[in-house]
Parts: structure tokens; sequence; C-alpha cells
């Protein structure tokens, strides 16, 4: 196996006793990378992976470690992918996007600040449908990206660069974002633990915002371990973000191995309904079964407006999107596709060539939602409908300390079959949007594959700030596949 | 609900974008789709309820009058597709 | 067929923090352009913002200025739209739940009676870039950022100004009162005070308001005056010809004195008001809110009473004073003094508040006579350096000294004013120039005696012309008496003797 194929847990041994450097897995994900571009459907994972440019931040860490800088144990010089949403100063970061294809971060996001201060080492920006938004990684401008379970099948999207990497040996880990569950559905979808955070507890500082009252920077990893290392590493309070949690950050990786006994396991009804296949509903429910073999105790409950989430959720994250990319015009930074005299015509074509056909269409919708006439009957209604579906969870949460369903009503699907049917891959987001309109941590956690050998994952939902429960439950989980 | 073909214009014209013939007709369907889906939020009765516009729960969130995070004098002018003369350059504003 | 005028006006403030209102970026006027940017204010992908704890206070204190209700819940909303100079295509601002609501300020009108101006709203948002444009009208647009994110404060009032005096008066208030409370120094030739305009012509006993042209591109309270007056007259015209008005935007022409459609194709905005998600709620409670009126200083409208009362000046005099804080503190530390010859107390910030003067020193016109020579010649000589009273040569305590030796006899009135002209140029003291010149007045009754019948044996026939009846002979005969002393004798004195000694002569 080569060092591109371990966990952190591992690697940060071997690093520890001198057996290998930095440098030596970055040359092994290099070589993974070389000879996945030989294949006839390559995964087509990472919008860049420079090697000059990683060695020279190798280099950084290794004088930094040499400086005897604190808490640099934690990821102690590994290198992490990073989706191509968040700013690593020096390096391009597009988003996925045509718009911002020559736009060089003049900064770093305080995530990747974290990161490094923990030993990580940005390596490598990894491949993510358009400004995240979508779930399959289809509608990037650098071309689709594949399941390495199945490479004529979408690996999940929006963050489906980072779970194909990982579960296809070109990354260790790497960081992924979530705003309607990118985050969970592509790691669920690859085989693979993400998690998405409590709302607040990872600074948004540096994240190309989408929908900017739901989006969270997350790990994506090959064990639950390697995931609550990561977070530890790039969680905590952030001065410079309005919605960062005044929070501690626990020790996560010393919560891991908690074990699973004495949790209240929920399992909702609404979740389990029609839509769900067959086999997504087994493996799921076999996964809630190790955990009662664990000692959780399971119990039916009620998320009764679970069935308005999808528009509520839509109407929001669009109304935002809309607004968080009115910015990319072309004037300050990113790409001019025209040279004019005109100022209308600038805005129009820069972002006409700029954004591809799936950014457009949540702009037009959320423009709509927010213009004046349509506001009270679409957004205001939406905010409103979003307290019922957090009052949900806060009910639920009176009783239980998870909440158990499946992450995706199907498996992964071959590429191109939904793109021109939007509406149908919004309604796949069925089970992953209410946790993001709550503000809620959970995480996917693979629990077996279909008779084609395709993941599934069990999502794991935790009341606020609780990702220690989250991750005692998923490594019980884990332990017993 | 039937999305005209003015208003999908006026909302692209308000959000910068232009589009194609195609694409206003394409757009025209899948955002009336998308639009009747959102109309399941009609069955809620939602005169009482608070909306919620922050995930947080938090207030005054502030920082000290105090200098600091700028950029040095050069990042705007990197930055910039065109530039002069300490300036970024746009069309002609009438 | 009689109109009403009916003016509304929207002032933007911007507020004198040392940062921007979301980060840390310097307001500096005036730096090399783009050189105060950051990713927040710059709206780079993934920047956030965070409130300036200063704007937040002195958006607070402007409230309590202009008597408003400063609001328990306040959220930022973003106002949608594009322009080059506004980096997120969205600005910062309150919309449904801003800071301060229901004020007023206090003007007086043409009739000399007080008026309450209601004031809507006054609430925070941030402000935009700058825009230049090529010399050559082909050429392209400039942007520069620095100015981009810099606090504003929005204030509305309520349309219930009713003439374009009014109108100057109530910018006149609003600059007073926020230079008060700290919030701006509202210079219009540095941006920091702008205005918009609204007038309409109702009909006379009509309750229906006419239809609003906005004027915009201000440059002073001036001209704020000046473009009302046309406009009204323009309207008045349009309306009496039985056309009717359409809502417009106007720019005001400073060299022609008149105002011009706005001939660009103003498209009614949508801007899309959404609460900013970003940012969270401000929750003021009143502790926050009582903590922010202690540290207020006292507000002109306090203070001219207090001026009228205790200093015993005219209201008229008291308004004057006021009208500038640094004023009105320079001249309550010159009347702190004694009345003595011996220097005030601390002169150093030229403020005194609440030290009563002494009562004696009321009675004695002592205050009424700082506050004149503060009003005429003070004031004449910073005009003329354009020099602000803070940075004047001629300090509280120099004031003061110079007023005493004019009540104490040692200098007359007209000899003052070339010790006070001295003393502008040279920042010397009154009583060192006085020695140093010899201008001392001169009060011995035998000197000046002495001058007298020196004048009365040079002058005979005079003499005799003013024992004849002739009354204009004694102004002669002073005038000799001054011209003998080399101007330096009391003229009360030489009043006084002069009379004295021509009636003993008559008696002879």
């Amino acid at each position: 196996m080569g060092l591109n194929e371990q966990s952190i847990e591992t690697l940060r041994e071997l690093l520890k006793s001198g057996e290998i450097t930095t440098t030596d897995i970055v040359r092994d994900i290099d070589a993974a990378i070389e000879s996945d571009k030989r294949d006839d459907l390559p995964l087509n994972a990472y919008i860049r992976f420079d090697r000059a440019e990683i060695d020279r931040r190798v280099d950084k860490s290794e004088r930094e470690k040499i400086k005897g800088l604190p808490s640099r144990d934690l990821l102690r010089g590994i290198p992490i992918g990073v989706k191509d949403l968040i700013n690593v100063l020096g390096s391009p970061t597009t988003c996925g996007s045509e718009i911002l294809k020559e736009y060089v971060s003049p900064y770093d996001a305080t995530a990747i600040i974290n990161l490094e201060r923990s030993g990580g080492i940005p390596a490598g920006k990894l491949n993510m449908d358009e400004f995240a938004m979508g779930s399959s990684t289809e509608s990037s401008a650098f071309g689709p990206v594949r399941n390495p379970h199945d490479r004529r099948k979408i690996p999940g999207g929006s963050s489906g660069g980072s779970a194909a990497a990982v579960a296809g040996g070109l990354a260790v880990a790497a960081l992924g974002s979530d705003t309607g569950g990118s985050i969970r559905q592509p790691a669920s979808m690859c085989g693979v633990f993400g998690m998405k955070p409590t709302y607040g507890r990872v600074s948004r500082y540096g994240l190309v915002a989408y929908a900017s009252s739901f989006d969270q920077i997350g790990p994506v990893t090959r064990t639950v371990m390697d995931g609550a290392i990561l977070l530890e590493a790039i969680a905590g309070f952030d001065p410079a973000d309005s919605t960062s949690a005044k929070v501690e950050t626990p020790r996560f990786s010393e919560l891991v191995n908690g074990g699973a006994k004495g949790l209240r396991v929920g399992v909702p009804d609404e979740y389990f309904g029609e839509g769900l296949s067959d086999e997504v509903r087994a493996l799921v429910e076999r996964g809630i079964s190790l955990l009662a073999k664990a000692g959780a105790v399971t119990k039916k409950i009620s998320l009764k407006y679970t069935r308005y989430a999808i528009a509520t959720y839509y109407i929001i994250a669009t109304a935002e999107a809309s607004s968080n990319l009115a910015r990319f015009d072309g004037i300050r930074y990113g790409t001019r596709f025209v040279k004019t005299d005109d100022l209308l015509t600038l805005y129009k074509e820069n972002r006409r060539k700029g954004f591809g056909s799936e950014v457009k269409r949540r702009i037009l919708l959320g423009t709509f939602t927010l213009s004046s006439g349509y506001y009270d009957a679409y957004y205001l209604k939406a905010q409103k409908a979003r307290t019922l579906i957090r009052g949900d969870f806060e009910e639920a949460f009176k009783e239980v300390d998870l909440i158990a369903t499946p992450v995706s009503p199907v498996p992964a699907w071959e590429i191109g079959t939904l793109v021109d049917d939007p509406l149908s891959m919004y309604l796949a987001d069925i089970y992953t949007v209410p946790v993001n309109l709550a503000g809620l941590p959970a995480a996917s956690v693979p629990c077996g594959a279909t008779a084609a050998a395709l993941p599934v994952g069990l999502q794991l939902i935790a009341n606020h700030f609780k990702e220690g429960d989250i991750f005692r439950a998923a490594r019980a989980v884990e332990a017993l596949q | 609900m039937k999305i005209s073909k003015e208003t999908i214009e006026w909302v692209a014209n308000l959000a910068r974008l232009e589009l194609t013939t195609e694409e206003e007709r394409l757009i025209e369907t899948q955002l009336g789709k998308i639009l009747d889906y959102m109309d399941i939020l009609a069955e809620l009765d939602l005169a009482e309820v608070p909306p919620t516009a922050h995930t947080f729960g938090c207030t005054n969130v502030t920082r000290e009058d105090r200098e600091g995070g700028s950029f040095d004098d050069c990042t705007v002018e990197k930055l910039a597709p065109e530039w002069r003369d300490g300036h970024v350059v746009v069309p002609r504003i009438v | 067929m009689n109109y009403d005028t009916v003016i509304g006006l929207e002032i933007h403030v911007q507020m004198c923090t040392k940062t921007k209102t979301f980060c840390g970026c310097s307001t500096e006027y005036g730096a090399r352009p783009n050189t105060h940017t950051c990713p927040v204010c710059l709206g780079l992908p993934g920047a956030l913002p965070v409130l300036n704890r200063g704007v937040l206070e002195k958006g607070v204190a402007a409230g309590l200025a202009l008597n408003c209700e400063v609001r328990g819940t306040s959220i930022f909303a973003r106002k949608n739209y594009f322009y080059p100079d506004l980096p997120k295509a969205y600005q910062i601002s309150q919309y449904e739940q801003p800071l301060n609501v229901g004020g007023f300020v206090v003007i007086i009108d043409e009739n000399g009676r007080e008026k309450r101006i209601g004031i809507t709203r006054a609430h925070l948002e941030e402000d935009a870039g700058k825009l230049i444009h090529d010399e050559d009208p082909k050429g392209p647009s400039y942007v520069d950022f620095n100015r981009c994110g810099v606090p504003l404060l929005e204030i509305v009032s309520e349309p219930e100004i009713g003439t374009p005096e009014e109108a100057y008066r109530f910018l006149a208030a609003i600059k007073e009162m926020m230079q008060y409370a700290g919030v701006s120094e509202c210079s219009m030739e540095k941006g920091e005070l702008r205005v918009d305009v609204n007038v309409s012509l109702r009909k006379q006993g009509e309750r229906e308001l006419g239809v609003k042209q906005e004027i915009k591109n201000m440059n002073s309270f001036a001209g704020v005056k000046r473009a009302l007056e046309y406009e009204i007259k323009r309207q008045t015209k349009v309306l009496r010809s039985g056309e009717r008005l359409r809502p417009e935007t106007r720019l005001f022409d400073e060299n022609k004195g008149a105002t011009v459609s706005m001939r660009s194709k103003e498209e009614a905005h949508d801007y899309r008001y959404f609460p900013d998600p970003d940012l969270v709620p401000l929750a003021l409670d009143r502790p926050f809110i009582e903590q922010v009126r202690k540290a207020l200083p006292e507000l002109p409208e306090a203070k001219r009473r207090r001026f009228t009362t205790e200093y015993g000046l005219t209201g008229y005099d008291a308004a004057l004073l006021c009208s500038s804080p640094k004023v009105a503190g320079f001249f309550e530390a010159a009347a702190a003094g004694r009345g003595a010859l011996l220097p005030a107390a601390s002169d150093a910030e030229g403020t005194a508040s609440g030290v009563p003067p002494p009562a004696a020193a009321v009675r004695s016109g002592r205050p009424k006579k700082i506050a004149n020579w503060i009003l005429t010649e003070l004031t004449g000589a910073m005009n003329a350096m354009k020099v602000e009273i803070d940075r004047f040569a001629v300090t509280p305590s120099m004031l003061g000294e110079l007023i005493d030796l004019i009540d104490s006899g040692e200098i007359s009135g007209k000899m003052a004013k070339e010790v006070f002209d001295e003393m502008v140029s040279t920042g010397k003291s009154a009583h060192s120039i006085t020695e140093s010149r010899g201008l001392k007045q001169v009060t011995d009754a035998d000197e000046i005696g002495a001058a007298v019948d020196e004048v009365l044996a040079e002058h005979e026939k005079v003499v005799k012309d003013y024992e004849g009846g002739k009354s204009s002979a004694f102004g002669f005969l002073v005038g000799q008496v001054m011209k003998k002393t080399k101007g330096k004798a009391n003229p009360k004195l030489v009043n006084d003797l002069l009379d004295r000694k021509l009636g003993a002569r008559e008696k002879q």
C-alpha cells in the first residue's frame, strides 16, 4: 500500500518516528494522480496539483517545525487536499468556475491557517460543482469527477473531488464544504467518512460563500478517527467571522473511542418513506442495527416538517447565493471576457461567459424570490418554514442524542443522467438539507455497498456542538463493518 | 407557476445575466417547474411563525475600532484585470 | 393657485471612526488610491464583515443627539445593485429594523419661532468607493476603493421642511448635532456630509402630497438653498401652466444655479433587501444606551440655554457661539477667568464645562464682552487666516487678559484693537505687548490734568467758542488732549478733567 492510501493516524506515527517524511507522502500521491490520469476514465478529482507549489509549502512547514511552533502534532506534516472553494494564499481558487479561473488568492482562509498551525499542508485544489451548486460534480468548468467505485457513475457533489480523491487514493484526506449535503452525500457515494460540523464550529472566513447561513467547511477522510483529527485541526472561534461560535474545540480525537453505549438514537419515519431505494433502506437499517449492537438505544421519532425542507432550502439558499455571486463581474479580480466601452455589456458578458447553467439557474431563482412582489410569497415564507423545521429537531433532541437516517435516496447514478432535470436532482437532497436548515452537525459513515458495489452511507445527526456523539457512534458502526 | 418571458428577462437584467433565446426557453420551463414545487409551502399555516433570519442566536458581535488586516499597496493592482495610475479601470460611467 | 412647499432631506454623514465599518482598514482621508483595502472592503470571495464597535457607539450617540428612539433590536440588510464602486454588488445597510427611529431637530424658522423637524430614521450603512472619469470623454472611468466600507449614518427627515431657508437651518442644526455628538465633522468639502433633496408642491389646503422631485449633487448648504429656490420656482411654473410633473431625479448645476433633469435611463431599482446572513442582530439594552448617553457632551440646545441664563448672553449670541462646540468651549474657558489680571485656569483644551462663572463677573458684563470679541474680532481674524479656533494664535486666557486690561482701564478700547492685531500676528500676550509698546493708558490725573492745562492755554480761541455756546468745541479740545498724550490718555478721564477745568474757568 502506498503512503497515499494510509490514514492520517498511521502516517502521523510514521512521521513521528522518522520512518517517512512529508515529501515521501507527497511523492506517492503525485504518482497515484499521474497513474490515474492514464486511466481511460480518469477520476479528474483535482483542478490543480502543482508539485512545485506543494514542495514549497512542505519546505515552509519543515522550517516552521524546526522553530518548534506549538500544537503541530495534530497533523504533523500531512498533506491535505483542499476543495477549490477555499482560499489558499498564492494559489488559484477557481470554485470550479470559468469566472475565477485567473483569480489567485491573496489571503488564506482561517481554516487553512488553522490547518497549517496544526502541522497540515494544503496540497492541491480539489474539483467541485461550480460554486458548490450541485449534487453530482458534473457542473465544474474543469470537467466532471468520477466515482472510484464505478467510473461511469457520479461521485456525488458538490465536494465530489474531495470524496473521489480520498476514496481513490489520490489524497490522504481532504477538506470539503457542505451547504445542503455537499460533504455527506459524496462521502456516502464514495464510501468514505465526511462530516458537516455545527454551523459556527469552523470559521467561514475565506470560504467562498454559496449560501451564507448554511455553509460549513468539514473533513472528508478514510476513517472516523481521521475525521475527528482533521476537524479538531481546523475548528475554533474566529473573530473575523461574525457567525463563528465562541465555543471551545473539544479534543475530538479523544472522544472517538468513547463507544456507543447509552446513546439514544432516533429514527425518523419521514426519512424512510417513499422514494428511498430498497437497497439503500436495507443497508441503512443494517447500519442502525449495528449501533444497537454496540449498545445504543433506538426509538422511532417524527420530524413532521421534513417534506417542506427542499422547498425551504432551495428558496433561501438560492436567494443568498444570488446576492453572494453578484460580486463576480470581472472588475476587481477574475477573468474579463470582453473588451468593451459599455458597463452593462461588461457585466452581462462576463457573467454570461463566466457562469455555467446551473449557477445561472440558481441565481435567477434567487433573484426572483427576493424581488419585490415575490419576497413575501417565497423568501419570507421559507424563513418561517425554516423555524418550523428547526423546531422539529429541537423537540427530537429533548429525547434523543442522535438521529440516524439515510444520506441519499439512491446510490450513485450514471454521469449525465439528471443534468437536464434540475428539480429531480434537488429532490435527491431531501435527507441532507434539513440539517443545514437547522445548523446541526451531521456525518456520513459508510455502512455497506449495493449489489452493484456502490457504497451507501448512514447519516448521523447530533445536537448543536455535539460532534463528539457523532464520532462515537460512527466509530462504533465503522468497527462493526 | 407559469413564469412569463418578460419576467425572465426582467429578472435576468436584475442579475446582470444575458440569456440566449434557447436558454430563456429552457429556464422558463425549469423555473416554472421549480416554482410550482415551491408552492408546497402553501400547505403550512405560517401566520404566527417568526422567520429565522439567522442560524445562530448570537447578537452584538463587534470588533474594536483598531487598524489592522489591510493589504499592502500592490495587492489591488495584482488582482485587477485592468489597471492605470493606481486605479482599477472600468468602462466609462455616464 | 397657491402652493405649499414640502421638503424632505436625506443626509449621509460620514462617521469619524479610525477604521471602517466592517474591517480594520483606515478611514484616513486623502490617502493614495487603493492603499486602504483588504479582502472585506474589496469584496473578495470568501471575505466576511465584522461590525466596528465604534460605529455602533457613534450610531447610538447620533440617535440620542437627534432625540430618536434607539431600537432594542436592529439588523443589517443587504441592498443589492450593480455598480463598479460597489465591490460586493450589495451595500450593507439597514432596512426594516434600523438603529434609530422617530426623532426630531429644533430649528428657528423665519418668523423667529422654534420649529420641530421630524427625523424618520437614522441608520448605519457602509460607503462605496470613489469613481473618477478620464479627461477624454471617450476614455474610461477609474475606481478607488479606499472609501469603500467607510461608515455612514443615513438621516432621513420627515417631509416637514417648508422653505429653502428652513432646509439650510436644518442642515446647520444636523451638522451642529453631529459635531457635538462626536459623530462627524460634517465637512461637505471632504464629502463627510452629502445631501439629497426631495421637494414637491402641494395645493394649499390639500392633504395629498404633490409629485416628488429628487435633487442630487449638492456641494454646500447654500447650494441646497439655491437649488430649492430654483426648483420651487420651476415646479410652480409647470403646475400653474396646467402641466403635470413626473417623479424625477434632477442634478443641481452650481454654475447655472439651476436643476437639470438626469437623462440617464433611471430604471426603478429593485434592491431586493434581505437580512444579511453574515451579520448577527444588534440587541441593545437600556444600560448600554444610557452608557452612551452619559458619555455625550452637553448638546447645543442645552448649552445655548445655559449660556443665556448663566452668562447673561442674548439668545442670538448664545446660538452663534454654540454653533460650534470648539467655539463654545473657547468662550467658556475665556469666561472662566476671575476678571483679575491673573491668567485664567488651564486653557490648554479650550473647553470648560459646568463651571459657572463668578456672579460678579457676569454682572460686570465680562462674558458679554468676551462673546462680543469672539463673534467680531476673533471670527474676522480666523476667517481671514483660514484657521480654526483651536489652532488660533489667541488662546482663551489671552483673550480674557485683554478684556481685563480694557476693563481696568489700562488700555483704551481703541488701543485694544491694535493690541489684539499684534497678539494675532505675534502670539504675544496683551500684557507684554502693552508693556513693550508703552501703550498703557495714562490714567494719572495729574498727568492728564497737565495736558489739559496745556491744551487750554494753546487754544484760547476754541475755549472762547465753547464758552460762547459752541458745544462741538469740546470734542475738539478732547481730541487735542488725546493728541498731546499720543492717544494714551484714558478718554473718560480726559472728558472729566476737561469738563471740570472748563467749569472752573467759567466760575472765574
